[in-house]
């Protein structure tokens, strides 16, 4: 079993391999490491070139795990993903149905622009990531641990997309949004993409390392009021109860989840002990707490008419909710 | 336990008595700035309203004061607060990020790398807490700044003068005085029930008028005129029910009676005892005269002397004792003139004791008089040094009623009524009472000077002096000698009604009906002009009104 000290130590080093290649997006690489150590799924926004489809890919890298892309299209058919039964036939010329292994069969996946893909293709991944097994013609399959799912999608090209279903939201433990890094960032990526060499992460760990981190996450304590902050937090995005604040009525269609309360508490977890803490703060729950929150908060058409997001309300709620 | 826990719990409850101590600081201001809140009140109601004396005032204040501080102190050290809230709050001001709260709810945790962990990071998150930087003993401004005001509104309050404190100062004075005018009637109840030979029934009667006067001045709360009103009113009373005059005109008529006896030799001694007053041996004298000795001659010179003397007797009994003595010597009876002699003797005895029980009950309705005189000046403004309480008259100045005389008399009444009241000013009054070389003082007339009060805080302001009468009904002064217009002869003959006085052949007395009327009018004019002060009015007016004619 891993300790703390260890898992600083393997945690600083992925963190440091990543750093080689991905410029400028430390806190994407913050939550994106708490995804992987928890065993979440996170979901990417941004506007294309910065570097998401590199970040996953250096990540299997870095974690020596195996790595499938999918590249979501609307012609895309949740069998392309999962795989399916193929009539085979053996030495003997008996034919049979033989399952075939889809993209969904490795440690990390890649949904690349996931919301270019039909609700039927996306309901898809919902079994994948929430039991981490998939079922074909009756037929279940355990998915290998460690199992993660980042996906990414575009926030500007509405034309052709299907936005998420709320399910489908839900079962990612963060998303985060992907920001255009700035000038020095930029140079340094210039100066790294542009030469005749190219960075190149080296392994720091393997899946049995992530899944202890995993399980040594879980075992960090949480004091009693810091629980009930988590869930005070939750239940004041819910617009339908009386303590709700004038804001929350206004504009949240929709509250958080009480797997949004179990984001927080892992993803608070894990950033104290990524942070060298022994115990859950409130700092921890606030650091996490837009990426976990945001898609699952669903803002009504007052709220986009006047020009309020998910992010506006929940730094509302962290500064004004009572620690 | 882990010995770690324990290592936490000590560097905790240093940090609690740290915490304690600032709320103990935090709340003994609290306290002190309520103490002086309520204390302000306190002085603010005592301004308003005649209730308490600006001493009082200050002492209540000082113990509210102190009351306040010493809640806030108590209050503020053994304030307990939940355990788990001070941790949080502990957490929040050092920084600690939830270690302190953490560990305390892994106490009973079962170990693990992770909970030692934990308790190692905490213990070393405590122990790099500088704790005089983050839990400082400093207060913020707004507490000195309201402790500052308030002490200023209350020293405001406290010294600033006020009407009120002075009122109530007055009463408390009078109070007393009163109080004290009690204990002297008291005390001259007693003195009469010490008299000797007094029966209880006189001794009833006597004592009736002050024990009057005292349940008045114990039941009512009486102003200064009023008390002194009602002790005067029972040493008149007690002065009437003496008997004084009656034994005075018969103590001056055995001094006629011993005038006649002086000229026989026999009853000589007995005669100057008359005359000087020592009735008892003047008794003594004559129940032991010897008249066995006397011619025929001699018998019948003590025979016109007795008739003489028995007509100048006041009482019945003496008369006839002398008029029956001289019968018998005349008729040369010498032992029926020694017995009848022996009876005078007897009547003058009687005399004497009369005459000094009546003494004794004249000094006790003196005594009453000088406590009437005394409750009327109780609560006056001279004896407070209330600068304030001098009437403003614009520096008028007083007039010196001196009346000077060019017969060659004394320039008796060089009472300057100096009521140089002034309210900005100094009043300057100025007797202007002038004297031929006599030693005879300027102020006979019965009056007592008293000292108008010392001068203000604010500024030295000289009193003017108020000239009291100070024997009213009370036993005589010192006679005066004035002008007198009465028209004389030649031959000295006196026309008008007038005595000689018993040893000045030169003198005369001035008929009171006709001085009375203007010293009267003069007394009423320096009432209404306020030169009198309020407190003394009533005993002026008492005064004139017992000597009306």
């Amino acid at each position: 079993m891993i300790n703390p000290q260890e898992f600083r130590t393997i945690a600083t080093r992925i963190k440091t391999e990543l750093q080689k290649v991905i410029v400028g997006q430390d806190d994407v690489i913050q939550h994106v490491l708490i995804g992987v150590i928890t065993g979440g799924h996170v979901l990417l926004e941004g506007v294309p070139g910065l570097g998401k489809t590199m970040l996953v890919r250096t990540l299997s890298d870095v974690l020596s795990l195996d790595f499938s892309r999918i590249q979501f299209t609307p012609d895309l058919m949740p069998a392309d993903i999962i795989g399916t039964d193929i009539l085979d036939e053996d030495d003997q010329g008996r034919r049979g149905f033989r399952f075939q292994q889809g993209p969904i069969f490795a440690n990390l996946v890649l949904a690349d622009e996931i919301n270019r893909a039909t609700p039927k293709t996306q309901s898809a991944m919902l079994e994948a990531m929430q039991e981490k097994r998939v079922t074909v013609a009756n037929k279940t399959y355990s998915l290998e641990q460690p199992f993660f799912v980042l996906a990414t999608q575009n926030p500007l090209e509405m034309e052709g997309t299907y936005p998420l279903p709320e399910a489908q939201l839900d079962r990612f433990l963060f998303k985060v949004n992907v920001n255009f890094p700035d000038a020095a960032s930029l140079v340094e990526i210039l100066a790294r993409t542009t030469g005749t060499e190219q960075p190149q992460a080296s392994t720091a760990t393997d899946g049995k390392s992530i899944i202890e981190m995993g399980q040594l996450v879980r075992d960090v304590p949480v004091a009693s009021h810091v629980s009930r902050y988590i869930a005070d937090l939750v239940v004041a995005t819910h617009p339908e109860l009386e303590s709700a604040s004038e804001q929350v009525k206004q504009y949240v269609r929709v509250g958080a989840s009480p797997r949004a309360a179990q984001a927080l508490m892992l993803g608070a977890k894990a950033t104290a002990l990524l942070a060298g803490r022994y115990n859950v703060a409130f700092e921890d729950v606030q650091a996490v707490a837009p990426a976990a929150l945001r898609h699952r908060l669903l803002l009504n058409f007052e709220a986009q008419a006047n020009g309020i997001s998910a992010d506006d309300v929940i730094a509302t709620l962290l500064s004004s909710l009572e620690q | 336990m882990s010995v770690t826990f324990q290592a936490i719990q000590a560097e905790y409850q240093r940090l609690q008595r740290r915490v304690r101590l600032h709320a103990t600081l935090i709340w003994a201001i609290r306290g002190l700035v309520l103490g002086l809140t309520v204390a302000c009140g306190l002085a603010i109601v005592a301004r308003l309203t005649p209730l308490l004396a600006q001493t009082t005032v200050r002492n209540l204040a000082l113990a509210i004061i102190g009351a306040g501080l010493s809640m806030g102190l108590a209050y503020g050290w053994l304030r307990r607060i939940s355990p788990q809230l001070l941790r949080r709050q502990l957490d929040r001001r050092l920084g600690l990020a939830e270690r302190l709260t953490t560990a305390f709810e892994l106490e009973t945790a079962l170990p693990s790398d992770l909970v030692a962990s934990q308790r190692a990071d905490t213990l070393d998150a405590l122990a790099a807490v500088d704790v005089q930087q983050k839990l400082p003993l400093r207060i913020g401004r707004l507490h000195p700044t309201v402790l500052v005001m308030t002490s200023i509104l209350l020293a405001a309050l406290l010294y600033a003068p006020s009407i009120q404190f002075e009122t109530v100062a007055q009463n408390q004075q009078v109070s007393a005085e009163i109080d004290e005018q009690i204990t002297e009637l008291t005390e001259i109840a007693d003195q009469i029930q010490d008299i000797p030979d007094l029966t209880e029934e006189e001794i009833a009667e006597l004592t009736e008028p002050l024990e009057a006067a005292i349940e008045q001045l114990q039941a009512q709360e009486l102003s200064p005129e009023q008390a002194a009103a009602v002790i005067d009113q029972a040493a008149q009373q007690l002065q009437r029910e003496s008997g004084v005059d009656s034994i005075q005109q018969e103590t001056q008529a055995l001094e006629n009676v011993g005038a006649q006896l002086s000229e026989t030799p026999t009853l000589e001694q007995a005669a100057d005892a008359l005359q000087s007053g020592d009735l008892e041996t003047a008794a003594s004298e004559l129940a032991n005269a010897d008249l066995d000795t006397l011619d025929a001659a001699e018998l019948d010179q003590l025979a016109d002397a007795l008739d003489a003397a028995s007509l100048n007797s006041a009482t019945g009994e003496l008369a006839e004792s002398l008029s029956a003595a001289a019968e018998a010597a005349r008729s040369g009876d010498a032992q029926a003139a020694e017995a009848a002699l022996a009876d005078a003797a007897d009547s003058v005895a009687e005399t004497a004791e009369s005459a000094q029980q009546a003494e004794a009950v004249a000094e006790a309705a003196a005594e009453a008089q000088q406590s009437a005189q005394s409750a009327a000046q109780a609560g006056q403004p001279s004896q407070q040094g209330a600068g304030q309480q001098a009437q403003s008259n614009n520096g008028q100045s007083g007039n010196g009623a001196g009346n000077a005389t060019d017969g060659g008399q004394s320039g008796s009444s060089g009472q300057s009524n100096a009521q140089g009241q002034n309210g900005g000013g100094v009043g300057t009054g100025s007797g202007s009472g002038s004297s031929d070389g006599s030693d005879q003082s300027g102020s006979e007339a019965g009056d007592q000077s008293i000292n108008q009060g010392t001068a203000g805080a604010n500024g030295e302001r000289a009193y003017e002096q108020i000239f009291a009468p100070q024997r009213i009904g009370g036993g005589e002064g010192i006679e005066v000698e004035v002008e007198s217009d009465v028209e004389t002869t030649q031959g000295n003959d006196i026309l008008a009604e007038t005595r000689s006085l018993p040893d000045s052949d030169e003198t005369s007395l001035v008929p009171y009906n006709e001085v009375f009327g203007d010293y009267s009018q003069a007394a009423g004019q320096a009432i209404e002009n306020g030169d009198v002060p309020v407190g003394l009015r009533g005993v002026v007016r008492d005064y004139f009104t017992l000597l009306e004619p």
